[in-house]
């Protein structure tokens, strides 16, 4: 699950690392549950019109298959979800913020510390139980104009804010 | 000293304010036979003068102490102060009716928000001079921008590049597609022909049109016959982009005035409209079958703003900075504009040598769900498609990787790529916004990744500085080296102030 992959991204040169430490950030160990009981929910809402046609269509097997396939389903997300924390990677240098996640299609993203325009902190009604909020930083770029950085504990999204703005000076465009 | 609007100006607020509506409305009041409509819009057309009217009047604005104090608004006021140095795009639009009374239509655009900072709406010409003689910080004078002796021409275009421009263009298709909606409309409403002048003309091209279609379905069968239609199609397209080209960009002229790049042109409406070098986020050159085949490129840049594609407000400003130019030429206003290598000098190097491969790979795994369900649901002789499009596929990725290249040159960054169509994009490196390396499960095997690179007012359908099929260590490599090179960029003051006067 969280076994290295041969051909993920060598790390960057050391060249590129600031002097100073980088300051590192994970995702929150409690993302695991709450999305867990996310996956859950979606699948249950969107399997439960399947049960109910299976049901009266075909019968008690065929419900019985729904079941198994949305369990199934469910199972295969949650794996999806482990691996997913386990790669993801957050990280601030001197110079800005990288970020480095995705499972299936890796993305390690870079945004220079004066690209940032403003940055907002979101946590739904869940994720505070959890203690887990996105963090959002918005540059003036048009493609990845909003970059979303998911499940991560609150107080680490805040600390990350409050470092990626600590520096910012001049007008980013 | 508080100034006012020039006293015309309500009745440019009232046309632009129903902007949104005129087409539906004339639609109705000229083909359609609703009295409800005309009563409504009539009504409408009441309540928006009157808003205009006290809206142009009650609005003032001042040359304040660097900044311009913009003070509009009845009920709800607003007090705007903006300072010059926020002012980067300034566009002007003259219409016919603008021209008519001698006045214009000034627009102050910042780099955020979601609306320009200033609009004027309509001030004199001499007075929009004025304005901007102030806002490029430069003594008052009374010569106007376009006439003004900063004005160092960089590119003009007389009558045989316009039509040049319409040959290797298709803009023609907006017009035809305009008919094609006022014929379908007008047969759509049918009844009451009677009387109505306009009614009667569009219905009569509606049923010759039908005609000749109907005619020619029954009558030509032959492949010949259909091809001449073709071709009289194209030629017809071909005539109606060359009179598009005339209108959008009569007497179009490139300017360099100080540190700033100015166009101008059109010929009902016509379009100023300039920013300050240094706000130029991207180039983007591109050279259709057509185009090469007589030699001539087109060079498009990107400003930075907060706005999105589609906004109407989008093509008035800076945006074309040669629609058509000899290759040279175009290379000239590169290497002016971003003071980078240009297109021919730049070290261009390829991409991963089995670019090709993967690139075919993918539209024939694209290719598959669409022809599996044709062939399910109509055929299963359409599964034949399938070889057809990975062929195609093959050729199309083989001459699209033959001239795929990206070259870094001091501070710019380039990238090309293509096959009927070749384009070309550079930015400068200071000027990215974010960098990121992907990598697709696809990419994985073949061991590339894609190297994308955020500007800021970058069009969504526009050639993305996004170089892929790389080798994977290499686009990491440049990633880091791009990393590098913004930090030192942002370092070094020199840079910010790159634009050379």
């Amino acid at each position: 699950m969280t076994e290295p992959d041969p051909s993920s991204p060598a790390p960057i040169p050391a060249a590129t690392t600031p002097a100073s430490a980088p300051f590192e950030v994970r995702a929150h160990p409690g993302v695991l549950r709450l999305w867990y009981w996310q996956a859950i929910v979606v699948v249950a809402l969107m399997s439960l019109p399947a049960l109910l046609i299976s049901g009266l269509a075909f019968g008690i097997y065929a419900m019985v298959a729904v079941v198994l396939v949305a369990v199934l389903l469910v199972r295969a997300w949650h794996r999806y979800q482990v691996r997913y924390v386990g790669r993801f990677r957050c990280r601030l240098l001197d110079d800005g913020l990288l970020l480095d996640r995705g499972v299936y299609w890796h993305s390690e993203t870079f945004v220079p510390r004066e690209r940032v325009q403003h940055t907002e902190v979101d946590q739904g009604p869940f994720a505070r139980h959890f203690g887990i909020a996105t963090l959002k930083v918005h540059t003036a770029g048009s493609k990845v104009g909003e970059i979303d950085i998911d499940g991560l504990a609150h107080d680490d999204a805040v600390a990350l804010r409050d470092r990626l703005l600590d520096r910012q000076g001049r007008d980013a465009a | 000293m508080e100034r006012r609007l020039h006293p015309l100006s309500w009745l440019f607020v009232l046309l632009t304010q129903i902007r949104p509506f005129v087409v539906p409305l004339l639609a109705f009041l000229v083909l359609g036979r609703g009295a409800s409509w005309e009563l409504w819009g009539a009504l409408g057309a009441v309540g928006f003068a009157a808003h205009a009217f006290v809206y142009s009047i009650a609005f003032r604005y001042r040359i304040g102490d660097g900044e311009l104090v913009v003070r509009e608004g009845v009920l709800w006021r607003t007090v705007r102060h903006v300072p010059f140095s926020r002012a980067q795009n300034i566009v002007q639009n003259r219409n016919v009716l603008h021209r008519l009374f001698g006045v214009t239509e000034l627009r102050l655009e910042s780099a955020g928000g979601s609306k320009p900072e200033a609009v004027m709406n309509v001030i004199t010409n001499e007075e929009a001079a004025r304005l901007i003689a102030i806002l490029r910080g430069e003594a008052v004078t009374t010569a106007s921008v376009e006439e003004g002796e900063a004005a160092d021409t960089r590119l003009a275009l007389g009558p045989g590049e316009l039509l040049r421009l319409g040959l290797i263009t298709n803009r023609g298709w907006v017009l035809v597609g305009a008919l094609m909606a006022v014929l379908w409309q007008s047969e759509e409403l049918g009844e009451p022909w009677s009387r109505d002048g306009v009614r009667q003309g569009v219905r009569a091209g509606a049923k010759a049109l039908s005609q000749i279609t109907d005619g020619l379905s029954v009558r030509v069968q032959d492949p010949l016959s259909w091809l001449l239609f073709a071709l009289a199609f194209v030629l017809l397209v071909k005539v109606l982009s060359i009179a598009m080209a005339f209108i959008t960009f009569h007497r179009f002229r490139l300017m360099r005035v100080g540190d700033r790049i100015a166009t101008e042109g059109g010929l009902f409406t016509l379009r100023l409209a300039s920013a300050r070098l240094e706000k130029i986020q991207r180039l983007i050159v591109s050279e259709g079958w057509w185009a090469r085949r007589i030699g001539r490129r087109t060079l498009e840049c990107e400003i930075a703003t907060g706005r999105q594609d589609g906004d109407p407000d989008e093509r008035a400003r800076l945006r074309w900075l040669a629609p058509i130019a000899p290759p040279a030429d175009i290379d000239a206003l590169v290497r002016d504009v971003q003071s980078g290598a240009g297109l021919e000098q730049a070290r261009w190097r390829p991409l991963h040598p089995q670019a090709w491969k993967r690139m075919a790979r993918s539209t024939a795994l694209v290719a598959v769900a669409p022809t599996l369900g044709l062939s399910i649901s109509i055929s299963p002789w359409i599964l034949l498609a399938w070889p057809v499009a990975v062929l195609i596929g093959i050729v199309y990725a083989r001459g699209w990787a033959r001239f795929a290249r990206y070259a870094i040159d001091g501070d710019t960054l380039g990238y090309r790529a293509g096959w009927i169509t070749r384009r070309w994009t550079c930015a400068r490196i200071a000027d990215l916004q974010t960098i990121s390396v992907s990598c697709s499960p696809l990419d994985r095997r073949a061991g590339m990744a894609d190297l994308a690179l955020d500007t800021a007012g970058a069009g969504t359908t526009a050639f993305a500085l996004t170089i892929p099929y790389l080798p994977i260590e290499q686009a990491q490599h440049l990633a880091a080296e791009l990393r590098l090179a913004v930090a030192a960029r942002r370092a070094c003051p020199p840079i910010q102030g790159r634009a050379s006067t």
